[in-house]
């Protein structure tokens, strides 16, 4: 079975091709993959009630339980995984420039007529419910991505980078304008990855984070919106504004370092209950974890999302299919660097930017879009379409 | 094959970047989490703990009977919030003219503090003014309840208690010696603080206040209303800058009445010039001049070193001793000890106190009290001046027995004379009778007993043979009493300044204990500085205070008169 060679296939992986044959049943079906996500959709929702239910004497039923409403986005969730996952995943590349254009269509639509929270247009209103086209153009972005670059010898070429870098600058430039730094600086690491893996060269890529870095200054004085700048600021220094700009970081910083190794139990922290700490059923739902499940917690989240990870590769690793290797990739570098930002976000390594942990935040489009992420990637590790490869005939 | 594995290693190398930094992340957790937790976790407690005081209540302060003199009340203290307030302008002005203040500083104060979250804008208002303001509705306007100490006496015995100030703290008199006593011990509450800065009860175990003691006092108010009401008489008559008077019970040492004039109310304190909070009682010294004669006496006799019928040669009233001369008001020839005494002669006393020598008077005015403090529990009291033995110089022994060289205070001279009262025992002064704890404990102050310092017999004398015909024969006559029989001593003192003595400026006393047998009270009135027509004796000036005040408290205790036939007094 699967299961039992798993870890020979992990860190030797040019056993792989030994098995190419019977792997098209649905007992392929990757379960250590999946049951992480589930656990962590399941701390979540924990984590969503305890963030947003308040007690209704003290409160006055201001507040919301948004568990619930996860609960209904979580079931359309699974209907988004079940359509990702049971076609063949050859049907999502033949459509790939489709679903790029569509997705484009609404990043446009929702620049004209999105509904505007809190200063920045992200939002499309379906009746009650509300969607992020931003969210599932990151999918449509990385199918793209990966079509495009199926053996594209030119990426060995400076020029090759560029057809790649405009499919990622045009949906960047829409979110920017929304604006929404956060999910606009996504695109980067997807770019970059796919076009690695898909063979362009190391030095090509840093000279071009090079260049970047470099043209910071161009960016910090002519691209920057003000509130991009304010938010930098108050990152290096939260001190200076310890009521508006740098109240976030410092609540978020003082949530999870008082948490401590054990945390103070499951709707006992006070950051949380006593709503110090803003936007704790979404962005900042770790940070409330880590207050109330303390570094246990942190290490439990940790390693389902490293699970997801290794069997994500692991799939991508098993895949010689070129597409299917590029979008496996894709999607495990998207679910990570989300992440990584996220709970960098949390203990001030990165600039706070409006980004949700993958799973585990409360947000419709996060969890449909995470899921479909998912469905893909067990699309890929389902199916190995044969393909020919010069290797075949090497022996 | 190489193509595969190099692409191989390219997602392998993407994996291990990205447990990479996972991993950063973990080591980021663990600093912030487990090395700063305490750090963090006293960010947290700091923001959303809050301790809330719960006061205590400040203890009561009673007469001997458990008459109230001071205690607190709730009363209404008004806050504003500049930042809630509608209308800064409007508000100052409603405000101020609420609340009888000047509409231009008011409006002034609010607006260079408009960006506050709390300033006082009266503390401690009337009932009347607090439901005028409520009745306005104005918005950022708050109320809060504070105690505010209450003397329900109004200026009786106000330079005793003293006064607490606007936070409640005893800033003088006893209010201030007893202010640990009094103050008690506040507890507090924890609450918590939310993002929004609402505070929640939590329900959390609270420490309770330990409440302040309370003070019962040895002053009987009516005696001390009595006293007070008789000097204030004597204020009007003879316009002088103060009077004091003192009642002792001399067999206790409990002073019944201690008051000092010009008062003021301590429950607006601070209308009142500062010298009127002071308790001349204690606070002030004199030369206490003739009054203190029978002391040097009593000494005299009981050393054996004369007999009260033994004569002095007045030097018909100029008396040399080097190039200091004695004047007596009268001129005298020959006159006994008594007579000395009775007549108020400083030639006789000058020869006096060179027969007794300067060790014994010395001796005699520390056995009696002078030159220390008595350690009533009252701030600030004087010692008064006894200088050292080895400072005296050889016209010492000649102006002493008169009151000169040496000051006193008036208590100290009311005690001295309580020993003469008392048969010869110096009682220790009593002015707390008992102390009642926040939980109702009553805890009586130790006394230590008197001091035995004359025979009885030497006092018995001195009161009823010599000064009982001080005012008999001599120069207490206004003292006398209708019913009851007294002895008593005048004095009137040149107020000594830098270089000599003052012509124009006396003090006036009189000490006095009736009845002469066996004294019920001892009585001092000193009089400072009387000026109105150029009448400065005391016995002209104290004596009559002194006998009017023993005609109503002798009264009041219900003493026996005595001259009355005992047959009609029993019908």
């Amino acid at each position: 079975m699967q299961e039992s060679t798993f870890w020979k296939r992990i860190f030797l992986p040019r056993r792989l091709k030994a098995d190419p044959m019977n792997r098209k049943t649905l007992w392929r079906f990757d379960f250590l993959l999946f049951l992480p996500v589930l656990a962590l959709v399941l701390i979540g929702i924990i984590f969503i009630h305890s963030a947003s239910y308040r007690s209704a004497e003290i409160y006055q039923g201001y507040y919301t339980d948004y568990s619930k409403r996860q609960v209904v986005w979580l079931g359309i969730a699974f209907l988004a995984f079940w359509a990702a996952l049971l076609p063949g995943y050859n049907l999502f590349s033949r459509y790939a420039y489709t679903i790029y254009a569509l997705g484009l269509l609404g990043l446009v639509t929702v620049l004209i007529i999105g509904r505007e929270i809190g200063g920045a247009k992200r939002w499309l209103a379906f009746g009650p419910l509300r969607m992020q086209p931003s969210e599932f153009m990151k999918l449509a972005f990385l199918l793209a991505l990966a079509k495009y670059l199926i053996y594209k010898d030119v990426l060995n070429k400076w020029w090759g980078l560029a057809v790649p870098l405009a499919l990622a600058a045009v949906p960047m430039a829409l979110v920017l304008r929304q604006p929404d730094l956060g999910t606009a600086l996504l695109f980067l690491p997807i770019l970059f990855v796919v076009v690695y893996v898909a063979g362009a060269k190391l030095k090509h890529l840093l000279a071009l984070v090079a260049a970047g870095v470099a043209s910071l200054p161009l960016f910090w004085f002519f691209v920057f919106e003000e509130y991009m700048r304010r938010r930098l600021i108050y990152f290096i220094s939260p001190g200076l504004d310890p009521r508006g700009g740098g109240y976030q970081l410092i609540q978020s910083k003082i949530a999870v370092g008082s948490g401590g190794l054990l945390g103070k139990g499951l709707g006992q922290g006070t950051q949380n209950m006593l709503n110090f700490l803003l936007q704790r059923h979404t962005d900042f739902i770790f940070s409330v974890i880590a207050e109330e499940w303390g570094t246990l917690g942190v290490i439990l989240i940790f390693s389902l999302f490293f699970f997801i990870i290794l069997f994500g590769l692991e799939i991508a690793l098993r895949t010689r299919e070129p597409f299917g290797r590029l979008l496996a990739t894709g999607v495990v570098t998207l679910i990570t660097t989300q992440v990584v930002i996220n709970t960098g976000m949390a203990v001030g390594l990165v600039p706070i930017t409006g980004l949700t942990l993958p799973f585990v935040s409360y947000g419709g489009s996060s969890l449909v879009t995470s899921f479909i992420a998912l469905g893909l990637l067990l699309n890929v590790g389902l199916r190995h379409f044969p393909v020919v490869a010069p290797e075949d005939f090497q022996g | 094959m190489a193509l595969e594995k190099r692409r191989e290693l390219r997602v392998s190398f993407i994996l291990w970047t990205l447990v990479f930094l996972l991993e950063l992340l973990l080591a980021r957790l663990f600093w912030i989490q487990c090395i700063r937790h305490e750090h963090f976790s006293h960010l947290a407690r700091k923001q959303y703990r809050t301790e809330v005081e719960l006061p205590a209540e400040r203890g009561k302060i009673f007469d001997r009977y458990g008459r109230l003199l001071a205690t607190s009340l709730p009363a209404s203290s008004i806050y504003l919030d500049p930042c809630a307030a509608t209308e800064l302008e409007e508000t100052a002005k409603a405000l101020a003219r609420a609340l009888d203040l000047n509409e231009e500083h008011l409006t002034k104060f609010i607006l260079q503090r408009k960006h506050r979250r709390f300033i006082w804008i009266k503390r401690k208002v009337t009932p009347e003014e607090g439901q005028t303001v409520k009745r306005l509705n104005l918005a950022g306007v708050g109320f809060r309840k504070e105690p505010q100490r209450f003397y329900p006496q109004g200026t009786l015995a106000a330079p005793l208690l003293g006064f607490a100030g606007l936070d409640g703290t005893g800033l003088s008199g006893l209010e201030a010696y007893f202010e640990e006593t009094l103050k008690g011990k506040p507890g507090y509450k924890i609450l918590l603080r939310d993002g929004k800065r609402k505070a929640l009860d939590p329900g959390l175990p609270f420490k309770a206040p330990e409440h302040g003691s309370s003070i019962v006092l040895t002053i009987d108010a009516v005696i001390q209303q009595i006293v007070e009401e008789e000097l204030a008489r004597a204020l009007e008559e003879w316009e002088p800058s103060g009077a004091v008077g003192i009642v002792l019970e001399p067999k206790s040492g409990h002073i019944l009445a201690m008051a000092s004039l010009p008062s003021f109310d301590p429950n607006n304190f601070a209308r009142y010039p500062e010298n009127n909070w002071v308790n001349r009682c204690v606070n002030y010294s004199f030369e206490p001049g003739s009054v203190i004669k029978p002391l040097i006496v009593a000494k005299a006799l009981q050393e054996g070193l004369a007999r009260p019928e033994d004569v002095f040669f007045c030097e018909n009233g100029v008396y040399r001793i080097g190039s200091r001369i004695f004047h007596d008001h009268h001129p005298y020839g020959w006159l006994t000890l008594s007579e000395v005494v009775i007549k108020s002669s400083n030639v006789g006393m000058a020869k006096l106190g060179e027969a007794v020598g300067a060790e014994r008077l010395y001796a005699c005015f520390r056995a009696f009290g002078f030159g220390q403090k008595t350690n009533l529990p009252l701030p600030g009291e004087a010692a008064g001046i006894l200088h050292p033995l080895n400072k005296w110089t050889s016209y010492s022994v000649t102006s002493v027995p008169i009151g000169q060289e040496i000051a006193v205070t008036p208590l100290q001279l009311a005690l001295a004379f309580s020993a003469i009262a008392n048969d010869g025992v110096l009682p220790e002064p009593r002015l707390v009778r008992a102390i009642i704890c926040g939980e109702g404990k009553v805890i009586n102050p130790i006394s230590q007993g008197g001091k035995v310092i004359l025979e009885p017999r030497i006092a018995r004398i001195m009161r009823t043979e010599i000064m009982r015909r001080v005012v008999e024969e001599g120069t207490g006559s206004r003292a006398r009493l209708s019913r009851w029989s007294i002895a008593g001593k005048t004095g009137t003192a040149q107020k000594a300044f830098a270089g000599g003595f003052s012509h124009t400026k006396f003090i006036s006393s009189f000490v006095g204990m009736a009845p002469a047998e066996e004294p019920r009270a001892v009585v001092l009135v000193m009089i400072d500085e009387p000026h109105k027509g150029g009448i400065h004796y005391g016995g002209t000036v104290a004596a009559p205070v002194v006998a009017s005040i023993f005609e109503r408290i002798l009264a009041y205790l219900q003493v026996a008169p005595e001259g009355v036939p005992l047959q009609m007094a029993s019908y």
